[in-house]
């Protein structure tokens, strides 16, 4: 939503170093998305855009400070931070493939803190987003087209109801209509609740329509910021 | 004489059904394959025949025993197995299972002795049939509510999720860990059923699952080791197998017995991996 | 400068060994030599190239019955074919390759759990066979040994031989042959991880995948490493027979095999001087606990029927030590020697894992 920024309200990252095992990933990144906003990660591959996510999701271990409206992320546990109201779309997906698509929103419902208000009506919102999946309520998830088990992952991480959406190429394999379509959702996702966004993306043009501040990453760093109309 | 022998494969394999769906639980859960998990039924039964001597109500002792054995599933995933779970081989996740089961078992000798004993029949005045049909009953029931609690609640389908992809979960704020802890819980119990249940017709001895163990294995690898309702059906099956090749088939005589499930355990894993009712590669990746 | 000080040292109290400690001791410490080599074979197959093998007390049945059958002279209800002991030996040990060579193709196909659940089958067969077969194996009564003989040469106690005036027994003559032998394989297994075979060995272990992708021959490798495993199986079988004069089947089943798993574990997965120090853990403790068990609450006098036996409180200890390790010694006692030795600089330490022991990854 627009309005003077609230002081420590959005994601705020400073000094973020991550390693696997011996290879420094993130050499000290700083970044600030403002509560409600939409910010693109864009950059070359190896860049470090996918470590950045997951160092903020917890599944990657980092030092430094990252907080999300003045509450700490890092040092704890992946599903710690996902009940502190993060929600992270991996590039594998991450579809529970046995459970059925209803089951699978139900068990993105579990991030919610108590008391978990009826998901009944979550549902509903959500099929207003993605109809495609209403019609495919009792499939096994396992079964759905590629396409329609990234819309699948994006709606349960949505039942959560999260601050911070975190997303790494949404777009990445979808039929171009299936792109456009997602990226109009999100960006309708973003306007209605007001839901904090960070997106790694390869398309850039697409991105760089919805996003309210861009980040250019090379080698473990922010080395371009822009924000809509400047670079 | 055929529907005895047929009565009597099925109440044995009722018992290799329940420790069968014990394997496949921890293996859905964190994808190892506890060698250990007859080992601890064993010690479960004996705890239940140290009860049910000591006065307690065979129905009493039964609930008890398999409450402990939940708990010690519970303990042993919080003490064991989650220290492992960071960047462990596979051949030292099955190593550390059999380090379990020659620990269980020694300890079991140790404060029991290796004497046989006679573990008491729940229903002493039927006839074997109808005894091994009621100890069927009885496990069937137990897995038919198991199996609702899965199906049909919140707990049961974080459980299924975990099982389906624990990353995921983690990131969908489930207690992972909790849930892995509760999947061992209903394993150790599960099993604890099996022993109790399999008892009276074996005698009660330290080492009287580790043939168990090995027709769970053949029951697992047929029905599928992902999936709970192949163990079951493939404990059924081994157990009637057993039985009737036991009875019918002259050459195979009591020591030779135990190669019939070794034997549809390498015809399984040479033809079809997945066995019957799993899901393709039964590798891990 | 200082390592082969040691080495000369350890060497020195080898040869000294013998004219010191009792028959106990003597047979103890060749025990542990078998037991060594024994977990040396399986170490390759199952630390260095990561194949679980819970069949490895079958081939150790194969070299010790094979050798016997081979050298005995046919007696009454007994088979054998009477031929000189040191080619009856090396027979032993090619069949005990050959039926690895037999069940490798089932072994090449399994993976992880499965294939030690297949190899159980093994032990399940062998302790059939050995039960039933009596012209071979002489049933549950087992059979006796006949002693070695090389060039002239009895391994036995007669005829009679002294030594700087200690009698030179069975015991005395083998704890060479044991030595000899033990440092041979040893050396050739070593040999092995270092080179070529052993890096695609650890590459199958850890990445199989990529492993294929390389252009490794996966199939082949793990099919050769199964019959190598199993001559060492064999060999270690041999010795154990001429150690212990008599072959008795019950010795051979599972319980053996998970003895075995417990040594490499124990050790440290994938070295051969971790086999050996697990090797000599595993099979002294029972010793020991007979040896010194009246000290010890709970554990009974060999016959008795009161605590546990040495040989189930041994068990105990292992089991615990196996798990413990696992948690909290990821490199076994020989990754314990050696973080004491980095802390320790001026000790240097006669023993060396190859260059790559289990790193211990998930992939």
């Amino acid at each position: 939503m627009t309005g003077p920024p609230v002081a420590g309200a959005g994601l705020e990252v400073r000094g973020l170093r991550a390693e696997y095992g011996a290879a420094r990933v993130l050499h000290g990144v700083d970044l600030t998305v403002p509560e409600g906003e939409i910010a693109v990660l864009l950059g070359p591959n190896g860049a470090g855009r996918t470590t950045l996510l997951r160092a903020l999701s917890g599944l990657v271990r980092a030092r430094g400070t990252a907080t999300l409206d003045g509450t700490r992320l890092l040092g704890r546990a992946p599903d710690e931070i996902a009940r502190l109201g993060v929600a992270h779309v991996t590039q594998e997906g991450g579809t529970f493939g046995p459970l059925t698509v209803e089951e699978n929103l139900r068990v993105g419902a579990r991030a919610r803190p108590w008391p978990r208000r009826g998901a009944g009506e979550d549902l509903d919102r959500l099929f207003g987003w993605f109809p495609v999946l209403r019609a495919q309520l009792s499939q096994p998830a396992g079964t759905l087209s590629g396409g329609e088990q990234r819309l699948l992952a994006i709606a349960r991480a949505l039942m959560a109801r999260p601050r911070l959406l975190l997303m790494d190429e949404p777009m990445r394999g979808l039929a171009p209509r299936t792109a456009g379509l997602l990226f109009r959702t999100i960006h309708a996702i973003n306007r209605d609740e007001g839901t904090t966004m960070v997106i790694v993306e390869h398309n850039v043009p697409a991105a760089l329509e919805v996003a309210h501040r861009s980040f250019l990453m090379e080698a473990g760093r922010i080395t371009a910021r822009r924000v809509r109309g400047r670079w | 004489m055929f529907g005895q022998q047929l009565l009597e494969g099925l109440g044995a394999g009722a018992g290799y059904a329940a420790l069968a769906l014990a394997l496949v639980l921890t293996y859905r859960f964190t994808g190892i394959v506890n060698f250990a998990q007859g080992e601890l039924a064993m010690l479960a039964t004996y705890v239940a025949w140290q009860l049910v001597v000591s006065g307690m109500p065979y129905w009493v002792a039964l609930p008890v025993t398999v409450a402990l054995a939940f708990a010690a599933g519970v303990l042993t995933e919080r003490l064991v197995i989650r220290r492992l779970e960071s960047g462990a081989g596979e051949v030292t996740l099955v190593v550390t299972t059999i380090g379990l089961y020659v620990l269980v078992n020694a300890l079991a000798t140790l404060v029991w002795t290796a004497a046989l004993r006679a573990f008491p029949s729940p229903f002493p005045d039927s006839p074997p049939g109808l005894a091994a049909l009621a100890a069927a009953g009885v496990a069937g029931a137990v897995l038919g509510a198991l199996a609702l609690v899965v199906r049909r609640t919140g707990l049961g389908l974080v459980m299924r999720a975990v099982a389906a992809d624990a990353r995921s979960a983690r990131l969908s704020g489930v207690r992972v860990g909790r849930v892995l802890a509760l999947g061992w819980g209903a394993a150790a119990a599960v099993g604890a059923l099996s022993g109790v249940l399999l008892a009276p017709t074996l005698f009660l001895e330290p080492s009287m699952m580790t043939g168990v163990l090995v027709y769970a294995f053949a029951a697992a690898t047929l029905g599928g080791f992902d999936s709970a309702l192949g163990a079951v059906a493939g404990g059924l099956a081994v157990g009637v197998t057993e039985t009737l090749a036991g009875t019918y088939l002259g050459f195979v005589g009591a020591d030779l017995k135990i190669a019939v499930p070794l034997v549809i355990v390498v015809a399984v894993l040479l033809l079809r991996p997945q066995g019957l009712f799993g899901s393709a590669p039964v590798e891990r990746a | 400068m200082s390592r082969h000080l040691i080495r000369a040292g350890v060497l020195a109290a080898f040869v000294v060994v013998p004219f010191y400690l009792e028959g106990f001791w003597l047979q103890a410490g060749l025990f542990a030599m078998s037991a060594a080599v024994g977990a040396i074979g399986l170490n390759l197959l199952t630390g260095a190239t990561g194949q679980l093998s819970m069949g490895h007390a079958f081939f150790l049945a194969v070299g010790a019955y094979a050798y016997v059958y081979f050298a005995a002279e046919p007696t009454g209800s007994l088979g054998g074919l009477g031929l000189p002991t040191p080619l009856a030996a090396v027979l032993a040990v090619v069949l005990s390759g050959a039926a690895g060579g037999l069940f490798s193709p089932i072994a090449g196909r399994l993976k992880g759990a499965y294939l030690g659940i297949a190899t159980l089958a093994l032990i399940f067969l062998g302790q059939h066979l050995l039960f039933n077969a009596g012209p071979v194996t002489g049933g549950f009564n087992g059979r006796a040994v006949p002693p070695l003989e090389l060039f002239g040469f009895v391994f036995s106690d007669a005829p009679e031989l002294v030594v700087m005036d200690v009698p030179f027994g069975a015991l005395e003559r083998l704890w060479f042959l044991g030595g000899a032998v033990l440092l041979a394989a040893a050396l050739f297994a070593r040999g092995v991880l270092r080179g070529r075979p052993g890096r695609a060995m650890n590459t199958i272990r850890d990445h199989e995948i990529a492993a294929g992708v390389m252009g490794v021959p996966v199939a082949r490798y793990r099919a050769g490493v199964f019959v190598l495993s199993s001559m060492y199986g064999g060999l270690a079988g041999v010795l154990l027979a001429l150690v212990f004069q008599r072959t008795v089947p019950d010795y051979f089943g599972m319980l053996l095999s998970l003895d075995y798993l417990a040594m490499i574990v124990i050790g440290g997965l994938g070295s051969v001087g971790g086999a050996v120090i697990g090797a000599v853990f595993v099979s002294l403790l029972p010793q020991l606990l007979t040896r010194y068990g009246d000290a010890l609450p709970l554990v009974a006098a060999p016959g008795s029927g009161d605590g546990v036996s040495p040989a189930e409180a041994a068990r105990l200890l292992y089991g615990a030590a196996v798990v413990a390790v696992v948690l909290f010694l990821p490199g076994g006692l020989l990754g314990l020697l050696h973080s004491l030795r980095r802390r320790l600089p001026g000790l240097r330490l006669p023993l060396s894992a190859n260059p790559t022991p289990s790193p211990e990854t998930r992939s």
